[in-house]
């Protein structure tokens, strides 16, 4: 992909179809109000699932699909390929905004996971969320993807966001400017505090405080099936015995007629 | 067979006897007169971007040592830079784009990765 003419043909492919298919899915699972106002995707997004102790096995995943909480258990990989020349550091968020809040009855976000500095060009698209390193990169470390029994599915939202650029492009040249590198220990810090004062991750903070600016975009989902809960406490996560009813509502008098009426 | 080489086979079954069966001419030179005459017609298109980008550069090279003087100047410097380099882009496309060996590479999946 180093030649201007193949990655035209390949965005003409892309934006054909299968781009079309991504925002139809985004605007249907209402992925766009609820994670980040206004998505536009640039580059291609492609989400797979491998488990560790059978490398060969790699789980495609279609934008939307309902995945088994045993294969989100471990960290996915995703193929980002960008369209334009040159290098961009981009930022990595997998947000669920599906999490209840019973006191409010209402739901809030949970980060699932955040990276930052993720280099990526035209020709190196495959990211491994599990080799990011953690000193440099990874904010928040993966958590799997769960819903609790009695929950409709969880939406998941991997969103792919541009780092702004580190100086002014230089409009003649076509040299594209290096990203700005962003420092982890300040981004968790920040979002350890933002989420200490909400109660929940808003994306949108993040996004307006580093100018960052989103340019792709993924969604699978997940519902409570047998593996959730052993997914759950193997990671650690409060919750797995939890069901989550209805409250019950009462029902509306209404007058019975005086005589059965037979149709 | 080639599924049994653990190659991915490309085009149809007909085609992959065709081309096993002829002798082994490359595309660009099958001898159909037709084909042939379209193809010197489009080398020559190609030819005409090819002199245009050249020309294009040295514009740009050209307006970059120029010095603006005022604000304004500095703004219509830039804002004419940014868009010689845009036609430029879409001229450099345009000499390729009709090359039948370019699309034949990309739809068999080898524009992906040239190695």
């Amino acid at each position: 992909m180093n030649k201007p003419i193949y990655r035209h043909l390949a965005d003409k492919k892309w934006r054909s179809y299968q781009r079309a298919i991504l925002l139809q899915r985004i605007t249907q699972m209402n992925v766009i109000p609820d994670v980040l106002p206004l998505i536009d995707p640039i580059v291609k997004t492609e989400l797979s699932f491998v488990a560790p102790a059978i490398p060969k096995r790699r789980r495609n995943v279609a934008h939307g699909e309902i995945i088994d909480s045993r294969v989100s258990e471990h960290p996915p990989v995703i193929n980002i390929q960008k369209y334009d020349k040159g290098e961009k550091l981009v930022t990595i968020a997998v947000v669920n905004p599906d999490v209840p809040n019973v006191e409010r009855d209402s739901f809030a976000s949970r980060c699932h996971y955040l990276a930052c500095n993720v280099p990526i060009t035209p020709t190196r698209t495959t990211v491994e969320l599990k080799s990011l390193t953690l000193d440099n990169q990874v904010v928040i470390p993966w958590i799997p993807a769960y819903a609790q029994k009695g929950l409709p599915y969880q939406r998941m939202s991997v969103v792919v966001l541009e780092q702004p650029a580190s100086e002014k492009a230089a409009p003649g040249t076509g040299i594209v400017p290096p990203s700005m590198p962003l420092e982890i220990s300040d981004v968790k810090g920040r979002v350890q505090a933002w989420i200490a004062k909400r109660g929940d991750f808003c994306l949108r903070t993040v996004v307006n405080h580093y100018r960052l600016s989103p340019i792709g975009v993924d969604l699978f989902r997940t519902e409570w099936d047998e593996g959730t809960a052993g997914v759950m406490q193997r990671a650690g996560i409060v919750g797995h015995d939890v069901e989550f009813k209805r409250k019950r509502v009462e029902p509306l008098p209404y007058q019975r007629l005086k005589e059965e009426r037979y149709r | 067979m080639i599924r049994e080489q653990g190659k991915l086979p490309i085009g149809s079954r007909r085609r992959r006897r065709a081309i096993a069966s002829s002798a082994n001419i490359p595309f660009e030179q099958l001898p159909y007169q037709c084909f042939q005459e379209a193809r010197a017609l489009l080398q020559e298109d190609r030819n005409e971007k090819l002199e245009l980008i050249a020309r294009y550069r040295k514009r740009i090279d050209n307006l970059i040592d120029t010095v603006p003087v005022t604000d304004a100047d500095k703004l219509r410097k830039e804002g004419r830079l940014r868009d010689m380099r845009t036609k430029l882009e879409a001229t450099k496309i345009l000499a390729d784009i009709n090359d039948p060996l370019v699309k034949k590479r990309f739809e068999d999946g080898q524009g992906e990765n040239p190695s």
